[in-house]
């Protein structure tokens, strides 16, 4: 996935466990574990702003875009 | 009433369709006795059941007639295709019933009930092309059911609707 989601890297700067990022985020453990691993297809801007918020970040800080293959639309399995 | 979950329409609706489910497999095992029978009819036509009148609606049939053996292969072939669409149509429910009816499961299911119509129609037009010509035959073979063909062809656009239900479902899914 050309975009890079950098939560394990802030969590670490911020001394932030997932599970409290998770509890003041209002998302559960097992998206944000989607998000970090680059499985997430897309993300609202509401989860978006209550990262930055929470960590304390702007986008930037988080997203990361790498080259790569472009990432193919699911048109079904 | 709620259309999905327990409790809901679709499990009420899920509950007739099995009952309609074993209704099929008896009509198969009285298919196969009236089957039977008209063979044994065909050996000794003076058999009590090798001929049936039916006074309300003053209808003869000779069980070794062709217009009985048309009939019998019409019915079996439609009970065959209500068989594999109602049990599609059970699978279908069921995912109805957890409220995540939007699979690509579904998709298929509903391709086949779509082949399994088309069958049903087709041989349909088969047996009467086969009837066609003898005294007992229909007087046109080729008599279109558009009501049937119509139906055909929305489960298909029902079935490319639920495969893009399903891919939506699953970008919903992974979009936090």
């Amino acid at each position: 996935m050309p975009i890079r989601v950098n939560l394990d890297r802030m969590l670490l700067e911020r001394r932030m466990s997932l599970t409290e990022l998770s509890d003041r985020v209002g998302v559960t453990i097992a998206n944000l574990s989607i998000l970090k691993t680059g499985k997430a297809k897309a993300v609202r801007f509401s989860t978006l702003d209550a990262l930055c918020r929470t960590l304390n970040c702007q986008p930037a800080d988080l997203l990361q875009w790498e080259p790569g293959p472009p990432v193919k639309d699911d048109d079904g399995d | 009433m709620r259309t999905l979950g327990p409790r809901s329409v679709s499990s009420a609706l899920k509950i007739i369709l099995d009952v309609v489910f074993v209704l099929l497999f008896i009509s198969i095992i009285l298919l196969g006795v009236r089957a039977l029978l008209s063979a044994v009819a065909m050996a000794n036509p003076s058999a009590a059941f090798a001929n049936w009148y039916f006074p309300r609606t003053h209808i003869h049939v000779v069980a070794t007639s062709p217009r009985a053996a048309a009939a019998l292969v019409t019915y079996c072939f439609n009970v065959l295709a209500s068989i594999v669409v109602v049990g599609r149509l059970r699978k279908i429910f069921v995912t109805l019933v957890d409220g995540k009816p939007f699979q690509v499961d579904n998709a298929r299911r509903l391709r086949v009930i779509g082949l399994a119509l088309m069958a049903a129609e087709i041989s349909r037009l088969g047996v009467r092309y086969l009837m066609w010509g003898i005294p007992e035959g229909p007087r046109i073979w080729f008599e279109i059911n558009f009501v049937g063909w119509f139906s055909i062809a929305i489960i298909f656009v029902l079935a490319e609707i639920f495969e893009e239900g399903a891919r939506l479902r699953r970008e919903a899914e992974l979009t936090i």
